[in-house]
């Protein structure tokens, strides 16, 4: 064959290749057409065979031209095939449609007691202010819980925490209160000092909504340098602002406690009515949320803190309280309840 | 306290202001006014004093009958229906006329009287018992009988006086004793307000000095300083005068007759406890205040037979015991009818002592709740003056002997106060003038001693809690006000530490693997073990000794019982599927308790437990036509606990190596004894136990009627703590790794963690991974293990013969140590 009759044969070869390829309408007559034009038996391979007749003068412009019909039809291939796989890919994607307001698979998931949630919140809000975290025992001796927070035998604020007594030991008590923490610390630990403690106390109270002999507290104390009222009341605020979402005003009511002086209760505006009066507070626009006040003189020289140049605060607050609060709980009870439909609401 | 607004104007002028105003100035100033209440519903005329003139029999009804009551002197009687049956022709009672409102006695809302048809028979008013004028004189149940024959036409308002007047509920403070009346918070108003008091002022005659004298022996006055017994004579028991009846009621006491009434009116007038005994009882002339006699009986005015011991103070004649001291008194020594000649105390207790009495005989009472809180001893005296000058006016009489042991004397007490400290804590700063002038507000005079030193005297009446320094900075900022101190942020130099991680992160393992987080009761009945576990009870448990219920006795020894209840609970109410956590305290005697020491250990321990099948629904897609709703369950059993436990472990970065599951010899109760074990960690030479886990002992889960099986674990978190680490990061190999999978034939007794142990023995750091892939049964004896085993080398390409070596190694391993078997 001449060079002209192996040009045109080519040419040929390729208008042949891409009228079938225009034609094919499945991926399989692809693969045929593939194996037919470009196989090792394919008619192209077979009009090449002839190119080793030609002189070596001759070969490059017929191998040129033939290297340019074979890509050509290799790209027709994959031009039709990914046009074939997008019809396919629509096809498909139509058929697959899904009911997306079906209910979604149920993966397990625990959930986290309100408790918790709050007793966590409490020491980031306090962490942020620079308090530690400390921790002290639930079972206690009348010492710590009484006698070096300046309430002796006898007095009648001991009556006040109906407190539980243990067969561990004549003055051996379930904690009343955590301000037994404080006592703690400031044994081991010199001032400065910033810490906050939340855990479980027990007083003998009838089980009501809302009382149970159960429940939760957390301390704070501060000692330091010029600790004053003021700053009681600044700290006070900022957690109660952090803690609502919201500033809320506070009052604070004097008081008296047995280990601090001046003592306050604090109060803060309701954050349901904003102080118009709702069922929550009982109507009276404000709710009563904590203890506070500066540490007494008497409990500082007991740990052999000298008053004169430490002062400090403390406060306690009821955890259960407020996560009654936050969450609109209206009975403590359900706290202890262990019930699912309870527990899976937080 | 209960304080009645009508007698705080007594003590100090506030009329201008409103109950309510008054109440919040006490809130803010220490006492909370937690109610303020209208003694009674309002009555408003027209009630007037009528006069019965014919009673008739109601045509129409024999219950009710048919009245003739004359209001006034000139006009005629009116018709009135009447369905008490105490009322006679010729009775003076009250009558509420049309347009008047009393109170319906049924529920205490307001009654508007009008003229109505009563069983076809017209009414033309009401008379009125004594709950439809709010009041408890009289007959509750008949129409009120006035006595004395008041003018017809006397307005009722007036002549009972049923004025308006508000209670206060004011709270106490266990350390004022002294605002435990109405002086003490008319002292506090008075301050609060910057207002004067008003002291009132009485007369007595001259004391009848031939009167019998009572000598007062008082054992030991540390017990009782001071004790007075004042004589009167001749007096004539009966109702009180309406003023002190209306404010007995107004503060919910009940009047009784005159003598009694008095002591009670200045109990809460002035604060101070008083006793009147019928002199005509005490069998000697001489009175002891001593120590009961172990065994010793009094019959109290309550009607209750008491046994006294040693403990208590009683007031006592030569025949025994006439009240406890301060709490109360005797039934047999009581005031009646018939008593002419009364014996008054007015007294002196150490607190102490009157709280020990009232805790030992469970017996509080007005008297021991003041006495209690302190009673200032400088005023006894005056209470006895001013009941006395109250017997006087209210029974007739005449005035005997007063005598007393002991002394009513008060030493002057001043207390220093450095005015700077006031700035240095509350950061009020006034100069000492300012500071001495809020603290005579409260009856506290100072003089300036030095540059900036007071010198502040203390009443008698708050020397009780004014001692120091730092309770008169109380009281200057309590006068200054506690909201007028500006809030500022502490400027703190203590170094904070972040908050240990490990509780949190146990928590957020388990809420992970699906389980819901718990609160249960550390207080536990001695029988909820009942479950099984009495073992875990028997030994060092602290108990409770005055337990709410029996629910409450014990300090828990383990969080599993509570835990399965949850489970059972739950079931109840219908959830079969409870997978539940808490965190909390055990509690468990270690040793004795000291002053600082309570020889009780407490270990933090995370627990849980699996109950039932966790259902994951998912949608399936069969095939392009079908969508299937599937649900994937795994019911709960060891190994899904097994599985919780070791994800907890794997998030504390606890490396598993060290951790061994171990069958214990003798397993706790309240596990299936074959399905349970205990899960250690070995630290060097040291093993240490984190924790137990298994499913439930089969007795329990019948005996609380559970269905599936239910698994348990309990870790202490201070050993899971100790146990875990921070994470290193090792470098990701980049050569390749060899799968090979490895069959044994077994003896039944070889468990999987021998083999594992065998084959990591023998084999290099190349062998990263073992795992079980298959258990097969064979025979009762015998049993089949798959295993895939991956080796990897950190930088060389393993070659087939390495790893061949490797294997052969474990076969030979196998079948000596175990064994084992090969197939071929």
């Amino acid at each position: 064959m001449s060079v002209d009759e192996l040009k045109e044969k080519l040419l040929q070869v390729e208008t042949d290749a891409v009228a079938e390829l225009e034609r094919a309408d499945t991926t399989v007559r692809l693969e045929e057409l593939r194996l037919e034009f470009l196989g090792q038996k394919g008619t192209l391979t077979m009009v090449l065979r002839g190119l080793g007749m030609l002189s070596k003068e001759e070969r490059p412009p017929v191998g040129e031209l033939a290297n340019r019909v074979k890509e050509r039809i290799a790209s027709e291939i994959s031009a039709r095939k990914e046009h074939f796989y997008r019809l396919e890919l629509e096809r498909r994607l139509s058929g697959e449609t899904l009911d997306v307001t079906l209910p979604g698979t149920g993966l397990a998931l625990g959930h986290q007691h309100p408790l918790t949630l709050v007793t966590e919140r409490i020491i980031e809000i306090f962490y942020g202010m620079g308090f530690s975290l400390a921790v002290g025992p639930e079972v206690e001796t009348e010492y710590y819980n009484f006698d070096a927070l300046n309430t002796p035998a006898d007095h009648p604020a001991r009556d006040e925490q109906d407190t539980f007594y243990t067969d561990a030991g004549s003055s051996v008590v379930l904690r009343s209160q955590t301000s037994t923490v404080q006592i703690r610390i400031m044994e081991q630990q010199k001032p400065p000092l910033r810490i906050i403690s939340p855990g479980r106390v027990y007083r003998n109270e009838e089980i009501n909504a809302r009382k149970y002999p159960i429940f939760h507290q957390v301390e704070g104390l501060l000692i330091d340098r010029d600790v004053t009222l003021g700053q009681l009341k600044g700290t006070l605020n900022e957690f109660i602002r952090v803690f609502f979402g919201r500033p809320l005003k506070t009052r604070f009511r004097p008081d008296f406690f047995p280990f601090t002086e001046p003592s306050a209760e604090l109060d803060s505006q309701c954050p349901f009515c904003l102080g118009d009066g709702c069922r929550t507070c009982g109507h009276r626009g404000w709710l009563e949320l904590l203890g506070c006040g500066m540490v007494d003189p008497n409990v500082l020289k007991g740990v052999g803190i000298d008053p004169d140049i430490w002062s400090g605060f403390a406060f306690g607050m009821g955890i259960d309280r407020l996560a009654m609060l936050k969450y609109g709980v209206s009975d403590i009870r359900h706290f202890w309840s262990s019930d699912l439909r309870f527990l899976e609401q937080f | 306290m209960r304080l009645s607004f009508d007698w705080l104007l007594d003590f100090v002028d506030v009329a201008d202001l409103t109950p309510a105003a008054v109440a919040e100035k006490l809130t803010m100033g220490a006492f909370e006014v937690e109610e303020i209440r209208k003694v009674r519903p309002e009555i408003t005329g027209p009630v007037v004093v009528g006069e019965i003139v014919e009673i008739n029999p109601h045509p129409n009804a024999d219950k009710i009958r048919l009245t003739r009551v004359r209001v006034d002197t000139t006009s005629e009687p009116l018709e009135i229906v009447c369905g008490a049956g105490n009322i006679i022709v010729g009775q003076r009672i009250p009558v509420a006329l049309p347009g008047a409102r009393v109170i319906n006695r049924h529920d205490g809302s307001a009654l508007n009287i009008k003229q109505s048809k009563i069983r076809g028979a017209v009414s033309n008013g009401m008379l009125c018992s004594p709950p439809e004028l709010g009041i408890t004189d009289g007959d509750s149940e008949g129409i009120l009988i006035l006595p004395n024959t008041p003018a017809l036409g006397t307005d009722i308002i007036e002549l009972l006086r049923l004025h308006p007047d508000h209670v206060l509920h004011v709270g106490t403070r266990s350390n004022r004793g002294d605002a435990l009346s109405v002086i003490g918070l008319a002292r506090e108003v008075a301050a609060l307000l910057d207002r004067p008091m008003r002291e009132p002022k009485w007369q007595l005659p001259e004391p009848d000095e031939t009167s019998d004298a009572i000598e007062v022996r008082i054992s030991d006055t540390q017990d009782c300083p001071f004790f007075s017994l004042r004589v009167l004579q001749g007096l004539s028991v009966g109702p009180s005068p309406l003023k002190i009846i209306r404010r007995l009621e107004a503060i919910g006491v009940r009047p009784v007759n005159n003598v009694v009434d008095v002591t009670n009116y200045v109990l809460h007038e002035l604060g101070q406890p008083l006793h009147a005994y019928d002199l005509a009882k005490l069998t000697t002339r001489a009175v002891d205040v001593r120590r009961a006699r172990s065994g010793e009986q009094l019959l109290t005015i309550d009607g209750k037979e008491r046994e006294l011991s040693e403990a208590v103070l009683v007031v006592a004649d030569q025949s025994g015991a006439l009240g406890v001291a301060g709490v109360m008194g005797g039934k047999d020594s009581e005031i009646t009818e018939k008593t002419k000649f009364v014996a008054l105390e007015a007294a002196s207790f150490h607190p102490a002592r009157v709280r020990r009495a009232s805790r030992l005989l469970g017996l509080a009472s007005d008297s021991s709740q003041r006495f209690e809180r302190g009673v200032d001893v400088g005023g006894v005296r005056r209470a006895s003056d001013r009941a006395a000058a109250l017997l006087l006016e209210c029974c007739g009489g005449y005035l005997g002997r007063i005598t007393s042991g002991g002394s009513d004397k008060v030493s002057p007490v001043q207390v220093g106060f450095r005015v700077e400290q006031l700035k240095r804590l509350t950061e009020i700063d006034l100069p000492a003038q300012g500071v001495a002038s809020l603290l005579a507000r409260l009856g506290l005079q100072s003089q300036l001693v030095g540059e900036a030193l007071l010198d502040v005297s203390i009443p008698s009446f708050r020397q009780n809690d004014l001692t120091r320094e730092i309770d008169l900075i109380e009281e200057a900022c309590r006068m200054w006000g506690y909201d007028r101190i500006p809030a500022s942020m502490p400027n703190s130099t203590a170094a904070p530490d972040l908050p240990d991680k490990t509780e949190s992160t146990v928590r957020q393992a388990l809420l992970a693997c699906g389980l819901s987080e718990t609160c249960t009761s550390s207080l536990t009945g001695v029988g909820s073990f009942g479950l099984g576990g009495e073992a875990l009870q028997a030994r060092n448990t602290v108990r409770v000794l005055n337990p709410l219920s029996e629910d409450h006795q014990v300090l828990r020894r383990s969080l599993l019982p509570g835990l399965v209840k949850a489970v059972a609970y739950n079931r109840d109410r219908g959830a079969d599927d409870a997978w539940l956590f808490d965190v909390g305290h055990i509690y468990e005697r270690t040793g004795e308790s000291s002053q600082r020491e309570t020889g009780v250990h407490e270990d933090l321990r995370a627990g849980g437990v699996l109950a039932g099948t966790r259902k994951l629904s998912c949608w399936n897609e069969k095939d392009s036509n079908e969508l299937k709703s599937q649900t994937d369950s795994m019911a709960s059993n060891f190994y899904v606990a097994k599985g919780v436990v070791e994800n907890l472990l794997t998030r504390l970065n606890v490396n598993p190596a060290q951790i061994s599951f171990q069958r214990m010899a003798e397993p706790p109760e309240h596990f299936h004894p074959g399905r349970c074990c205990e899960i250690r960690y070995q630290a060097g030479q040291e093993s240490v136990a984190l924790g137990t886990l298994g499913e439930v002992n089969p007795a329990i889960s019948d005996k609380l009627s559970l269905r599936s099986a239910v698994a348990l674990f309990e870790l202490s978190l201070g050993a899971v703590r100790a146990a875990g680490s921070a994470a290193v990061f090792t470098e990701i190999p980049t050569t390749p790794s060899v799968v090979r999978d490895l069959t044994c034939d077994l003896p039944q007794a070889v468990d999987n963690g021998s083999v594992v142990s065998a084959i990591a023995q023998v084999s290099g750091p190349e062998l990263r991974e073992v795992n079980l892939v298959s258990v097969f049964r064979l025979s009762d004896d015998l049993k089949s293990h798959s295993y895939r085993l991956t080796f990897q080398h950190a930088e060389q390409t393993l070659t087939n013969e390495q790893v061949e070596q490797q294997l052969a190694r474990v076969r030979q391993a196998l079948t000596e140590q175990l064994s084992a078997a090969f197939r071929t």
